[in-house]
């Protein structure tokens, strides 16, 4: 079925089920045409057969006339489906599909100036659209600074309100005020590698477009699942589908990394969110409840209590310490034995590879830790402790955030005896004011050495709670031994 | 036996500048060579006061009708006639010279203790060797502290670039105080300012190697920041206190209250500086991170559960923070 959008805006969505593909711009003229072809099958045939009064009069003439047309309809068919074979791809699936996909911007209220601008698609003929949570963000954190709207090709506003949030997953459910509409079927099944896929959205705000890439599987060792699709997809078609030939959504367009690598969030991800029961209307506060709960719950999954113990340990001169924890973290590691330098030092880093997007300047679900082995066989041991004690001064965490949405760190040191070894530490921490109960963590030790060697190592921990961090903590000081 | 009375000029900040015994009256003060006290100011007739003493054993000056007049000092009335009693002083204006009038009979105060503290420590510095050891013993010091900072294999370049940069530090400073007390004193007493600076800085260098042990050894940053703090402003208050004591003649208390005001001065506003700096809104993390080769076995240590026990300290004002609310910026509308 066809149906003109609510508001006569002028803008047509097809039938996901029509067996046509037109251009864009002929898409009123061209469904009125094929709907009309339609109709015309079962209604008026039926009577024919019926009356046999009619029949007698049928002349050979008119019964070829009729056998003639008939089969010229029956012929211009493949004809016509051939050509359409013919068009490349990628345009019919354009043709095919872009009247499914939305711009969604958010709009400052006081300057009316649009602040975001992303990509989304309809999910149901209620007008139901599928986004990623980072597109609308602004407006769960700041509801009185930011209002939420869809853009339709003419130009037109209509407003747009949030039904549902999926933070770890980066996804939004938000409903516009628009009924039978067409919309996306979303895939059931994982394509194979190389499958041939089909992006969609607005980047930079300079209208729909359409990339072609490949389906490449699941991001290996990833914290939250993703999609590696091989496809340049840029800012403003976050949100947007990614479809198979079919028309159907595999993933959802969320980030990318360098040339043409690019990430989706899988399907599933979007049918779990849709099958959410629907709690009724929700206020800003519950959508910042909903999130801090997902977080809650991510975090207990996938940073277990036990997550440092239970992890592989890396050794760095004499001392044994924390390296790779689980397949989700990354490690890398370096050495520096410069010439003009007095000093030698080897570096190890690990680090979840991915994040939790909270805002434009803050994320959360991150752990990164580095050690640092810095030794000198020309310095004497005062100048060795300035030159450990000025790397120990400053932190190297990653962490954004402005004072609307966290506190300033607050630290502790202490220089803390565990067995023989003495370390220097600090242990310094900031919590979310948006989404009480989450901490980021900066934790740094450094031993105390007599020799002119010293190995000080730092753990950063963001959006956890605050016994989560302290337990982690814990087993991260407890896991840095010293071996002969 | 006569009456005696002493005239004393005076410089505008006080200072006698030379004194005349009179025993015989009446005496003549003016710039005429005839006169008793001859007084070089051109705007002082050559005749200006006359000094006699009467029955009752008082000094009487009397102004001769002179073109600009006598006035006591503070006041801007001309005066004919003064009379100073037994025992007192006068502090006569005349053109642009300050006499000061006291009889043999004038009470003097009692002798003042040794002055200050630092008279005996001064009066070495006025020794010119003693001062250039101090000023050297002042630099290697500094030079030496530097070079600990330095984690470049070959250092002599930064040394010698340090070094400069020390020097002109102590010429301006030891230059700024040498000028002051040219316009004060008429001398520069360029080696003894040179040889505080020398001596202070090497005390200041102390405290700070002591400030960072502090922090080092009793794992107290809050605490090392409070002696270094109070350490700089006691010491910065002698440094002062013993450039102005070489430099004035004032009374000692009051150079001391001037001295340690300054430095309080100054240590206040290096600490609401930083006090503003923290109010500010930062990612930065700055950790207490000192750490010494020496003394490691007297390092006040607590085990792993104290540790992460005081840890969880943080955590309550942590949530009073967050509790105060986000700190929406309000944009006005146009």
């Amino acid at each position: 079925m066809a149906h003109d959008c609510e508001g006569g805006s002028g803008l047509v969505f097809l039938d996901m089920e029509g067996p046509w593909s037109y251009p864009v711009d002929n898409l009123r003229a061209r469904h009125t045409d094929r709907r009309n072809a339609r109709l015309s099958h079962s209604p008026y045939q039926e009577p024919a057969f019926k009356d046999k009064d009619v029949i007698p009069r049928l002349t050979t003439k008119r019964v070829l006339c009729v056998t003639f047309f008939f089969l010229l309809a029956i012929a211009s068919r493949p004809v016509l489906s051939i050509a359409e074979e013919m068009l490349p791809e990628t345009e019919k699936v354009f043709g095919k599909y872009s009247d499914r996909v939305v711009k969604i911007q958010v709009v400052e209220k006081e300057s009316g100036a649009k602040a975001v601008i992303g990509s989304g698609f309809f999910v149901d003929p209620d007008g139901t659209i599928v986004t990623n949570y980072h597109v609308i963000s602004k407006l769960i954190l700041h509801p009185d600074r930011y209002r939420a709207e869809l853009v339709e090709p003419a130009g037109t506003v209509r407003a747009l309100s949030v039904k549902n949030v999926d933070v770890i997953n980066d996804l939004a459910l938000i409903q516009a005020e628009v009924r039978g509409v067409t919309f996306f079927r979303i895939a059931a099944r994982e394509p194979q590698q190389g499958t041939r896929l089909y992006s969609m959205g607005f980047p930079q705000d300079i209208g729909l477009s359409i990339v072609e890439g490949t389906y490449n599987g699941l991001m290996k060792h990833a914290l939250y699942r993703k999609i590696h699709f091989t496809a340049p997809i840029n800012p403003g078609m976050s949100g947007g589908p990614t479809i198979n030939a079919s028309g159907e959504v595999v993933g959802v367009n969320v980030s990318s990394r360098g040339q043409a690598i690019s990430f989706l969030v899988p399907a599933d991800a979007v049918t779990r969110l849709m099958n959410l029961a629907d709690t009724g209307k929700k206020g800003p506060q519950n959508f910042l409840e909903d999130i801090r709960n997902q977080i809650f719950a991510h975090q207990e999954v996938f940073f277990s209590d036990d997550l440092i113990r239970s992890g592989q340990t890396v050794r760095i001169g004499h001392y044994r310490l924390p390296g790779q924890l689980s397949s989700f973290f990354k490690c890398w590691g370096d050495s520096s034995h410069q010439e003009n330098s007095s000093y030698q030092s080897v570096d190890h880093r690990c680090s979840t590879d991915d994040y939790i997007y909270i805002s434009g300047e803050h994320s959360s679900g991150i752990i990164r830790f580095s050690h640092r082995l810095i030794t000198s066989d020309e310095m004497n041991p005062f100048r060795f402790n300035h030159l450990y004690s000025e790397s120990f001064k400053s932190s190297g965490h990653y962490m954004a955030g402005n004072e609307e949405e966290v506190t300033k760190f607050q630290c502790k040191s202490g220089t803390v005896k565990r067995g023989e070894i003495v370390f220097k530490t600090a242990f310094c921490a900031r919590g979310y004011r948006k989404l009480r109960g989450l901490y980021d963590v900066v934790f740094k030790a450094a031993v105390l050495s007599s020799e002119n060697s010293g190995l000080e190592t730092e753990l950063d921990i963001s959006g956890v709670s605050f016994e989560k961090a302290v337990v982690l903590t814990k087993g991260y000081l407890e896991m840095i031994t010293w071996e002969k | 036996m006569g009456k005696i009375v002493f005239v004393e000029l005076l410089d505008r900040r006080g200072n006698i500048r030379g004194r005349v015994k009179v025993d015989s009256f009446p005496a003549m003060v003016g710039r005429g060579y005839a006169n008793a006290v001859i007084v070089d100011d051109r705007f002082v007739d050559p005749e200006h006061l006359r000094l006699s003493v009467d029955a009752e054993g008082a000094i009487v000056v009397e102004d001769l009708n002179t073109l600009n007049g006598t006035r006591v000092q503070k006041s801007r009335q001309r005066i004919d006639r003064h009379r100073i009693p037994s025992g007192g002083e006068a502090v006569l204006r005349v053109g642009q010279t300050v006499l000061r009038l006291r009889g043999d009979d004038f009470a003097v105060r009692p002798a003042a203790p040794s002055r200050t503290l630092f008279e005996p420590f001064g009066r070495c510095m006025e020794n010119a060797a003693l001062a250039s050891v101090a000023f050297v013993l002042g630099l290697g010091i500094n030079i030496l502290t530097f070079a600990q900072a330095i984690d470049k294999k070959v250092i002599w370049s930064d040394l010698t670039g340090m070094s400069l940069v020390l020097l002109i530090v102590f010429a301006l400073w030891t230059g700024f105080w040498s000028f002051l007390n040219r316009l004060v004193a008429h001398s520069f007493r360029f080696m003894t300012h040179l040889g505080i600076s020398g001596i202070a800085s090497v005390v200041l260098v102390t405290l700070f190697t002591v400030r960072e042990y502090v922090e080092f050894l009793l794992s107290a940053p809050l605490g090392a920041q409070v002696f270094g703090y109070t350490g700089f402003t006691v010491i910065f208050s002698l440094l002062l206190y013993a450039h102005l004591s070489v430099m004035m003649e004032s009374s000692g208390r009051k150079r001391l209250l001037a001295s340690t005001l300054i430095s309080a001065g100054i240590v206040g506003i290096v600490l609401l500086t930083h006090s503003a700096y923290k109010k500010e809104f930062s990612n930065e993390l700055r950790f207490s991170s000192v750490m010494k080769p020496l003394g490691r076995q007297w390092v006040k240590t607590v085990s792993p559960k104290e540790f992460f026990g005081d840890v969880d300290k943080l955590r309550a004002r942590i949530d009073a923070m967050a509790q105060e609310g986000p700190k929406e910026k309000k944009v006005n509308a146009p």
